[in-house]
């Protein structure tokens, strides 16, 4: 019957699938699949639901509501990366920013830091502390506009006049070419030459002087002490110059001062040159004073009290 | 967002219709992403991140066909970016050659099995408790018709009756899918 071929027992066709039926079975299998197509084609199907039907646990070990709620956890920590790189950026700002801070702090006319210079003129600095500093032409001072909780640092080129306020809490050091000038509250001049010596005068007080390269080497000048720094060596003398500072005070006081040397503070002063042609005088002490003077007027004054005459040739004064 | 092509078909990407297709089409992948990889939590992870690219705007624009479509390619690009980069051979080597193959979902056989397995899971799933007990212990724990008759206490002619009705379900329920199996096969076969 066509209608018996069209089935075929459920038993069979399982039988045969697992590969325990009975050659009676297999038998009857055959005789079914060979009745139509359409038994094949069933079979077939059954086939392959039979072998996929064994691959199925993978199935079973997805949990999909739990791995939807991965993905959405995913997608935050995109955006987190996100804040991350925002992080980053964020970092980069601020160490931008310290940077930023740090020249501010250090470097002069920044911010915290600045600066006079000087060229022809004199320039006159009041710090914070109301330690006032008299800048000669050509000279530069780099301060802080707010000292340090435990020291006053400042730095030199060129030369000046220090009157520093006392504060045994805070020394006043200062950097000038190779030296390190470490007073407590004193006045005394500070003179950077072309030579790259550095000159230290002391009117008042106590001052050390010492040197950047050998810090072993250090000298305490009183008043009337002369400090030399030179070819990294520190030495003390005892000055030689009667007028430091007159370059600030515009005072040329002499007493009792070898003419030579009162020449010397003269040029030094005035920026002239002095040509003594005259034996006679050469060994003289003098005492003069000059009181914001210009230089014609010190030069009459000295050929009255020298008599002499004093010409002036080129730029220099020679005395006969 | 939509995206429109040159025939005006529009896929239509917004969070809802990913849920959708992550329903539709997850563990789908999962088991087909395995083929290549014989490592199925690698695979989930694998598709869980073509989803997640899924909300990238740039990558929502980039679905030309339609959505199957789209993920298949994805995942099949993911699996083979892994295997390069692990360069670790899968046991199942011989499938890694429809990897580099220019194969739409249609003509990848692999993805075909994948698919009737989903839908043959699927189907069980849906077969009456007993039923569906009684034709996983033999299909997937490989238990014999006796063994399950002893364990659940019931006579081995109802396993078999039982194992009978499910595959009567299944084959009727699966009627399309298996035909287009076959058809593979038998295409396959003639090459």
């Amino acid at each position: 019957m066509e209608d018996r071929n069209q089935h075929i027992n459920e038993e069979v066709l399982q039988n045969v699938l697992q590969g325990s039926a009975s050659p009676a079975q297999e038998k009857e299998l055959n005789k079914w699949l060979q009745a139509s197509d359409a038994n094949k084609a069933l079979f077939e199907k059954m086939k392959q639901i039979w072998s996929a039907s064994k691959q199925l646990n993978e199935f079973s070990e997805i949990d999909v509501k739990a791995d939807w709620k991965k993905i959405q956890a995913k997608r935050r920590a995109k955006k987190n990366r996100l804040g991350l790189w925002l992080k980053y950026a964020a970092v980069l700002m601020i160490t931008m920013g310290v940077s930023l801070i740090y020249l501010h702090e250090n470097t002069p006319g920044f911010g915290k830091i600045a600066q006079t210079k000087t060229e022809q003129d004199q320039g006159e600095i009041l710090l914070a502390d109301g330690t006032k500093v008299y800048l000669n032409n050509n000279s530069k001072l780099i301060y802080p506009k707010e000292f340090d909780d435990d020291k006053r640092l400042v730095k030199l080129q060129g030369e000046a006049f220090f009157d520093v306020k006392p504060n045994p809490n805070k020394p006043f050091i200062i950097e000038s070419g190779e030296a390190i000038i470490k007073v407590l509250g004193t006045s005394f001049n500070v003179y950077n030459k072309a030579d790259k010596s550095t000159e230290l005068s002391v009117k008042t007080g106590k001052v050390s002087l010492k040197s950047q390269k050998d810090k072993n080497q250090e000298v305490v000048l009183v008043k009337g002490d002369v400090g030399l720094l030179r070819n990294h060596k520190v030495i003390k003398m005892k000055s030689k110059f009667k007028n430091q500072d007159s370059w600030r005070t515009r005072v040329l006081k002499f007493h009792q001062v070898e003419l030579t040397q009162v020449l010397k503070d003269l040029e030094k002063h005035y920026h002239v040159k002095f040509e003594n042609r005259n034996q006679k005088i050469k060994d003289l002490k003098i005492t003069i004073a000059f009181d914001n003077r210009k230089i014609e007027t010190v030069i009459h004054q000295l050929e009255l009290l020298l008599q002499v005459k004093i010409i002036k040739h080129k730029n220099i004064y020679i005395i006969k | 967002m939509t995206h429109q092509q040159a025939n005006q078909t529009l896929v239509l990407v917004n969070e809802t219709s990913i849920e959708q297709w992550y329903n539709t089409y997850y563990s789908l992948l999962c088991v087909y992403a395995n083929k290549f990889l014989n490592d199925l939590d690698l695979s989930r992870e694998l598709v869980q991140d073509v989803f997640v690219k899924l909300y990238d705007k740039k990558e929502a624009l980039s679905i030309h066909t339609s959505a199957k479509s789209h993920l298949y390619q994805s995942v099949k690009n993911a699996c083979l970016n892994s295997i390069k980069q692990k360069q670790t051979h899968a046991l199942h080597h011989e499938n890694i050659k429809y990897l580099n193959g220019d194969f739409s979902y249609e003509n990848d056989e692999l993805y075909g099995q994948s698919e009737l397995e989903y839908e043959l899971y699927k189907a069980i799933e849906e077969l009456p408790e007993k039923c569906r007990d009684i034709f996983k212990m033999n299909r997937m724990e490989g238990l014999s018709n006796q063994e399950i008759a002893d364990y659940l206490n019931i006579s081995k002619r109802t396993v078999e009756t039982q194992i009978s009705k499910a595959l009567k379900t299944l084959r009727n329920q699966l009627a399309p899918s298996l035909l287009k199996a076959i058809l593979l096969l038998l295409l396959s076969s003639i090459e």
